[in-house]
């Protein structure tokens, strides 16, 4: 189901021309694939990582500006929600406001699940973040992702609503 | 080494059947057997102390029981000298070795205990093993993990970083001398290696995105781990300097904690390809996966055990987090904690023990019994324990 939900996600955003045929080829088939074939990356996000220029630490962003957008997602999921689709909107307008900023998009887990996997699931979760406002026309080269798991909550607790809270995609601003 | 081994111990077992005192049972290579020892260690001030090392070591392996001497069917003697400790091991039928184990007195009465449990058990002792872990200094409004090293009985507690930072999934190479780990040192999650012998750190790995969850190739020459450098979480190997990336990965999904299989031909990791995260299997060098069955719908952290057999994993069930251990070869599987939320097993070097954390303690389960016993290091919020071979 996510994976649908994600590739709904996807074409809708990107509209990345060899999406859709590509991903039929794994449909269903689980992991696989095969080192160094040198062949396409259908599954990943097509458009290049970064880091932020050298010296420019991303725990010195202020993620103060853009709390209002923080996004949030489901349990173990990295699927950007219709609700969440306004918050972005908004950060690619204040992105296109602030030419010169530049933003890390910091991915968080809840405190189930189990450490490392949390680290690999915020990533996933900050990627599909920047790919949606990419979708949106954001600058590539403007966006830095990065994960914590689930090493930094946004509210301590054992319960649904912390969970909720600590499942999110913030934007830290780098200025 | 093996070998020579198991056939010194079959004429032992021969000579205590003809001295008639003893049944072949108490000595066979059987696990699960309980044995009866007498140990107690002299010579010096550090005697006493001592003493209560080795007995405590075999507290906690839990193959053994600590008995007055007229009960035992072992006795274990320990003379402290000045480069370490002599000791002899004996029944009621005569002696079954004598040996020099050098070294500061802790660490040459944990190796007496090891040469004890190989003689007796046929499987390596674990006493002299090391554990690094991970422990949670603060937490807001700056949330700091550094890691820490000690002797498995929670003894000789030592810092290894100190970064303002977090440190996450420390693992030992095979050698033991090496640790991988993830550091947000940098403000990326990069990965580093420390260097124990030399005494130094150096950053392997950092490419845009994420750099985790990283371990050693059995020979110590690759790393296998998580890189979303091209745009997703995948699993990749590369070399110990960090050069030289390879995908193994393709999938919508996240990969992690990947582990390779002590002959280095495979790799056990995580991914969520499928929803939930659950272990495959795949050729070291990159191929087909396999789903791992480990009747659960939520399964992370696959550790594979030293002889190969076994694949130590967490599962989710109810709500709850617990580790089992599951036989490759029958897909058997053995659920060792009942309580709690248990995470990272780390197996130890017999391929019967294995460490891990449950609320910020560090703890040692026999997974022939399921009996555990919680290793005492004067910390708190510890986790992520990881064991030497």
């Amino acid at each position: 189901m996510k994976k649908y939900l994600y590739l709904i996600a996807a074409t809708l955003t990107l509209g990345l021309a060899a999406c859709s045929n590509s991903h039929k080829k794994i449909d269903g088939d689980g992991t696989g694939g095969t080192a160094g074939d040198g062949g396409t990356l259908p599954l990943d996000s097509n458009v290049a990582m970064n880091r932020l220029p050298d010296g420019v630490n991303p725990d010195s962003a202020d993620y103060s500006v853009l709390q209002a957008y923080i996004v949030h997602f489901d349990f173990d999921s990295f699927t950007i929600k219709a609700s969440e689709r306004p918050k972005l909107e908004a950060v690619a307008k204040w992105l296109s406001e602030n030419p010169n900023a530049k933003l890390v998009i910091a991915g968080h887990t809840d405190s189930r699940g189990t450490i490392q996997y949390n680290v690999a699931l915020g990533e996933r979760r900050a990627i599909a973040t920047r790919d949606y406002l990419l979708g949106l026309g954001a600058n590539s080269a403007a966006l830095t992702t990065i994960s914590y798991g689930k090493e930094r909550p946004a509210q301590q607790g054992e319960n649904e609503s912390a969970w909720a809270a600590n499942r999110r995609a913030e934007f830290g601003v780098i200025r | 080494m093996n070998q020579l081994l198991i056939k010194g111990l079959s004429l032992f077992a021969i000579s205590v059947f003809l001295s008639a005192n003893f049944a072949t049972a108490q000595i066979e290579i059987t696990q699960g057997n309980q044995y009866n020892i007498n140990a107690v260690i002299s010579g010096g001030a550090d005697a006493s102390k001592a003493t209560a090392i080795i007995q405590n070591d075999f507290k906690m392996h839990g193959a053994f029981n600590v008995t007055p001497a007229d009960s035992a069917q072992f006795i274990a003697k320990g003379t402290l000298t000045a480069n370490g400790l002599t000791g002899t091991l004996s029944t009621a039928s005569g002696q079954v070795f004598t040996k020099n184990f050098s070294g500061d007195w802790r660490s040459a009465t944990h190796q007496f205990t090891d040469a004890i449990v190989e003689a007796v058990t046929g499987l390596p002792g674990i006493a002299t093993s090391k554990v690094v872990f991970v422990v949670q200094k603060t937490t807001k409004p700056k949330e700091i993990k550094d890691l820490y090293l000690m002797d498995i009985d929670g003894g000789v507690v030592r810092s290894l970083t100190n970064d303002n930072s977090l440190n996450l999934g420390p693992k030992f190479n095979k050698q033991g001398n090496k640790i991988v780990s993830t550091s947000w040192k940098s403000g990326y999650a990069d990965t580093w290696i420390i260097d124990l012998a030399a005494n130094n750190r150096s950053r392997v790995a950092f490419y845009p995105g994420i750099n985790s969850g990283g371990s050693f190739s059995p020979d110590g020459s690759r790393i296998a781990l998580t890189l979303s450098k091209d745009g997703n979480p995948e699993l990749y190997t590369i070399g110990a300097n960090g050069g030289d990336p390879q995908r193994l990965t393709r999938t919508i999904g996240s990969e992690a904690t990947p582990v390779y299989s002590p002959d280095g031909s495979q790799i056990a990791y995580v991914s969520d390809d499928r929803g939930a995260p659950q272990i495959y299997l795949m050729p070291a060098g990159g191929g087909a996966a396999q789903r791992f069955n480990t009747f659960s719908s939520y399964t992370t952290e696959p550790d594979w055990s030293s002889d190969g057999k076994l694949l130590a994993y967490t599962v989710r069930t109810a709500g709850t987090f617990q580790i089992a251990v599951s036989d490759i070869a029958t897909g058997q599987q053995s659920v060792l904690t009942a309580s709690g939320n248990n995470e990272t097993p780390s197996w130890c070097r017999d391929s019967r023990h294995l460490v891990f954390s449950r609320g910020g303690k560090l703890y040692l389960i026999d997974s022939k019994t399921k009996k555990s016993v919680q290793i005492d290091n004067g910390l708190s919020n510890c986790s992520e324990p990881n064991a030497s071979k």
